[in-house]
């Protein structure tokens, strides 16, 4: 069979023309192919996690699965289960891979665990360099939620959120830095509840939480260490806890997040988190 | 043979650690050479520039879980069906987003200085898109691989699983909706033209 000329070589319209030369123009910005491959970098910690290769690790992912935090996971799993032959997706448990070909390992993906690309939605990849030293150049994987890693930078190192989608795109819609910072420590300062400050605290653990539902761990650390140096006092700190410890968890961090679960138990007992943590450290520890 | 086959044989040769690096490398290659690829496809399937971006991101994340399966010559096929199936998630996303943070991001993406042939660009891309979204979807894909993307009937035919005759037949029914519909756009607007 004769292949079929291009339309555009054989008689197109000049109006189809100018469509179809204009689709053919339109590129991608180059912050999108960072962002792409700053996922690939970051999925490649969550598979190899989701892998089995550590067996505590692939337990505590069990014991997690009921959590119902986890089922909003589902897409990880509708995403790695999309078939090569079809869309034959499936919407089964979360972190059920459907291939066991060895994919490289959290050290090796995300170096250390804690230089993992920056997650979609972070302001790196839309076009805001990290200050050379600001905080968000490594991740806290360490059981310190409550201070400040040594040498973490104050916000005003942190370069002001000048993100050019935050206008037309709600989703990424941010603070600047030094708004979040005066409002933060004028909350400490009062204690008086502040709508505002708020709200802020809310939408950094809400943007917490939806990086680690996208499988982004690796951002929901930045988030969170965002959260815990712009807000001492978080009103969120169990569920701060707890979002780090999913966090850990993905990365395959299990002993880092062990110690967040066990500092989350005995911080804060009575919190529905803590309860969950405990559920999750009983499966873990002997 | 797959992407998957020399990074095992690798892995065998030089070590787990050297293997994975070896793969890394790879999947970001992959990234890098299919990325405006799939872009395109994203917003051509109706996702907004930043949507694409994201939709990108996730069709990535799938290419490189699925990585060893993806054969030599189908990662083009692998990326539009995955694409497609993004998208419709996408699409679904936006449509319960209100309106106001529906990123709509296209005048920031060009980098043309002619600021003429910028808006032409983007009125034309605005008509084939709504030309696209109003077409039945396997004809739409057809004019996006064949006639945007450039692939061959068989490539086509080997992305959207069909006989390379039925991708031919489409590819005619397909011009001539668009056709049709672009003639009558035109008028539409030469007559709210002249009526104000």
């Amino acid at each position: 069979m004769n292949e079929p000329k291009r339309w555009l070589d054989d008689g197109a319209p000049e109006a189809v023309g100018q469509m179809l030369r204009a689709a053919d123009n339109e590129r991608p910005s180059p912050a999108a192919l960072d962002q792409a491959l700053a996922g690939v970098a970051v999925g490649a910690g969550i598979l190899s996690s989701a892998s089995g290769a550590a067996g505590a690790s692939a337990t505590l992912k069990g014991a997690l699965l009921a959590n119902s935090v986890f089922l909003k996971w589902s897409l990880i799993g509708a995403l790695v289960t999309v078939g090569a032959g079809g869309l034959a997706v499936g919407f089964s448990a979360p972190f059920s891979s459907p291939h066991d070909e060895p994919v490289a390992s959290p050290a090796s993906s995300t170096p250390s665990g804690a230089k993992a690309p920056r997650a979609p939605g972070a302001e790196e990849q839309r076009g805001e360099p990290p200050a050379p030293s600001a905080p968000k150049a490594e991740p806290n994987l360490d059981d310190t939620p409550g201070t400040a890693p040594p040498g973490t930078a104050p916000p005003a190192a942190a370069p002001p959120a000048a993100n050019a989608r935050g206008t037309t795109d709600g989703r990424q819609a941010r603070r600047p830095m030094e708004a979040l910072k005066g409002a933060s420590a004028s909350a400490v300062d009062t204690g008086v509840v502040d709508v505002e400050v708020l709200a802020q605290e809310t939408k950094l653990v809400d943007r917490a939480r939806a990086e680690l539902g996208a499988g982004q761990a690796a951002g929901a650390l930045f988030t969170l260490d965002e959260y815990q140096t712009r807000f001492p006092r978080p009103r969120y700190a169990p569920e701060a806890l707890y979002l780090r410890m999913e966090a850990l968890l993905l990365l395959g961090k299990t002993q880092a997040a062990r110690q967040v679960a066990t500092r989350l138990a005995a911080s804060h007992p009575s919190s529905p988190h803590a309860a969950r943590a405990e559920a999750v450290l009983k499966t873990t520890i002997p | 043979m797959s992407f998957g086959t020399s990074t095992m044989n690798a892995a065998q040769a030089t070590g787990p650690a050297s293997a994975a690096a070896d793969h890394g490398a790879r999947v970001q290659a992959f990234v890098r050479e299919h990325h405006a690829f799939a872009w395109r496809c994203l917003r051509r399937l109706g996702l907004s520039p930043a949507d694409a971006d994201d939709a990108a991101q996730r069709v990535f994340m799938v290419a490189a879980a699925r990585f060893a399966d993806i054969a030599v010559g189908s990662e083009r096929a692998f990326l539009f069906r995955t694409a497609s199936y993004v998208a419709s998630k996408a699409r679904r996303s936006a449509r319960r987003r209100p309106e106001s943070l529906q990123g709509d991001c296209a005048q920031e993406r060009d980098f043309t200085p002619q600021a003429d042939e910028l808006v032409e660009q983007r009125r034309a891309r605005e008509l084939l898109d709504r030309v696209l979204s109003e077409l039945p979807r396997d004809l739409a894909a057809v004019i996006i691989l064949f006639e945007i993307e450039g692939l061959t009937t068989a490539e086509v035919a080997l992305t959207l699983d069909l006989p390379s005759g039925t991708v031919a037949s489409r590819l005619r029914r397909a011009r001539d909706e668009i056709e049709n519909r672009v003639t009558r756009q035109l008028a539409r607007a030469r007559h709210q033209g002249a009526a104000r």
